[in-house]
């Protein structure tokens, strides 16, 4: 009998060199799969970010059409409605509600009866039929109204409007169009007034061109009040001015500017209280209490 | 550090409603000491008048503020204001205190406030909704 022939090294060193290799490709594997993983993690993060939060509902891709008879009157494109609680830096209120709109385009068809009423003025009426339209608004009011009745109730309060870029067009019988564009507004739940924030954009029947930071559209006084000045076909006028659309779709200005408010009450509190908490705590105590400068 | 938080809150109170017309009351409420999760809230007030004619009160709006978690001041729950109607109560022009109580605020105290003090926010308005006048006060929510 042959004595057993001791195993050569050279197969025992493959071996330990094939199974080397193999836990080095199996790391390999681990390290892919986590960094793939994280890949996707980071992939879907953005996602999520992305799904605002909402409270009742949120709604993509809105498109409404009302028609008169059978004269197209309004016409609605909004990207997404979301309903939620509102929200600021320092207060969640759990009753207390807005709708945010993004994209929001409103198209206004004026016939030849009513245009011939109200020839270039603003249809405040059609544009608060436009936020009636949107699912959700139908209910909104000033917070203030709800202390004028006899009510026992803990109801939602839907205190606002809110809009990420919005575009109005108010097409005129004459086929001439007044528009309106900015990106950022806010509605009151009065309807009294739209407030138009951030590289406002107007563009009159008459072909006159505005830009502003701000502007208010005010249903008490039937006009466009520009409360930081406005650029008006190029040239700035640096004091606060009201304009009405006259009868020829002009901006007539009015001499002396009404007393047009337009605060968001709910808003205006708290900065007062922001203001004033910020005024009141030493420095290390606004960091203790997470405020870290005027809003 | 909760009690100052809550205090610092009270400013809400004037979110709230007008307070352009407040009278001369003078409001002073007095909480339970704890109040259970999902249980009702009800609150005793002390109203006296410095004005010079007597105030009928017949309606208040009631709320509970309370921080969310780590004592920070931001994102604060608010859950208010809520209309809320009462048998009239006329405070008289001398300065006479009249307790009101079992002041409605919610009909079930949220379980977001447990483990920790809300604060309970009581203001008496007229007709027009307009704020009269007033008060405060903390409770635990065990």
């Amino acid at each position: 009998m042959a004595p057993s022939q001791a195993p050569s090294p050279v197969p025992q060193r493959v071996k330990r060199v094939l199974s080397g290799l193999l836990l080095a490709l199996f790391a390999a594997w681990l390290v892919c799969s986590a960094v793939r993983s994280d890949g996707e993690k980071s992939a879907v993060q953005p996602r999520a970010a992305a799904e605002r939060t909402y409270d009742k509902f949120r709604a993509g891709n809105v498109s409404l059409l009302e028609y008169d008879q059978n004269d197209l009157t309004i016409r609605l494109s909004i990207e997404e409605i979301i309903h939620r609680k509102r929200q600021t830096p320092f207060f969640e209120y759990q009753n207390v509600k807005e709708l945010r709109l993004r994209s929001a385009v409103f198209d206004i068809y004026l016939s030849d009866a009513s245009s011939s009423a109200e020839k270039y003025g603003i249809p405040f009426h059609l544009l608060e039929r436009c936020i009636h339209l949107v699912p959700g608004a139908e209910k909104a009011r000033p917070i203030g109204s709800y202390f004028e009745e006899n009510t026992d109730g803990e109801p939602d309060i839907l205190s606002r409007i809110q809009f990420d870029r919005l575009a109005v067009k108010i097409h005129y019988s004459a086929g001439t169009v007044l528009e309106l564009a900015a990106e950022k507004a806010f509605l009151g739940g009065d309807f009294k007034y739209l407030v138009l924030e951030g590289n406002v954009k107007i563009l009159t029947p008459k072909g006159q061109a505005v830009r502003t930071q701000q502007a208010v559209i005010s249903r008490k006084y039937d006009g466009i009040l520009f409360p930081g000045g406005h650029f008006l076909q190029g040239t700035f006028e640096k004091q606060k001015s009201f304009y009405r659309l006259s009868a020829d779709g002009r901006l007539a200005p009015l001499p002396l500017p009404p007393d047009v408010r337009y605060a968001d009450p709910l808003a205006a509190k708290e900065q007062e209280l922001y203001d004033r908490i910020f005024k009141k705590l030493p420095p290390h105590q606004r960091i203790m209490f997470g405020i870290t400068g005027p809003e | 550090m909760i009690k100052r938080v809550l205090i610092l809150l009270m400013g809400i109170t004037a979110f709230w409603v007008s307070g352009a017309f407040a009278e001369d009351l003078d409001v002073e409420l007095s909480c339970p000491t704890s109040v259970y999760a999902g249980s009702v809230l009800r609150v005793t007030a002390y109203v006296s008048n410095d004005g010079d004619s007597a105030v009928t009160l017949n309606r208040y709006a009631a709320g509970m503020v309370g921080t969310n978690t780590n004592n920070v001041l931001s994102s604060s729950r608010v859950f208010g204001p809520y209309a809320r109607t009462m048998n009239p109560r006329t405070i008289p022009a001398t300065g006479q205190t009249v307790k009101i109580s079992s002041l409605s605020i919610v009909n079930s105290v949220s379980a977001d406030f447990k483990g920790k003090m809300a604060m309970v926010v009581v203001d008496f308005v007229n007709a027009r909704g307009n704020s009269l006048g007033g008060g405060t006060c903390l409770v635990n929510v065990p």
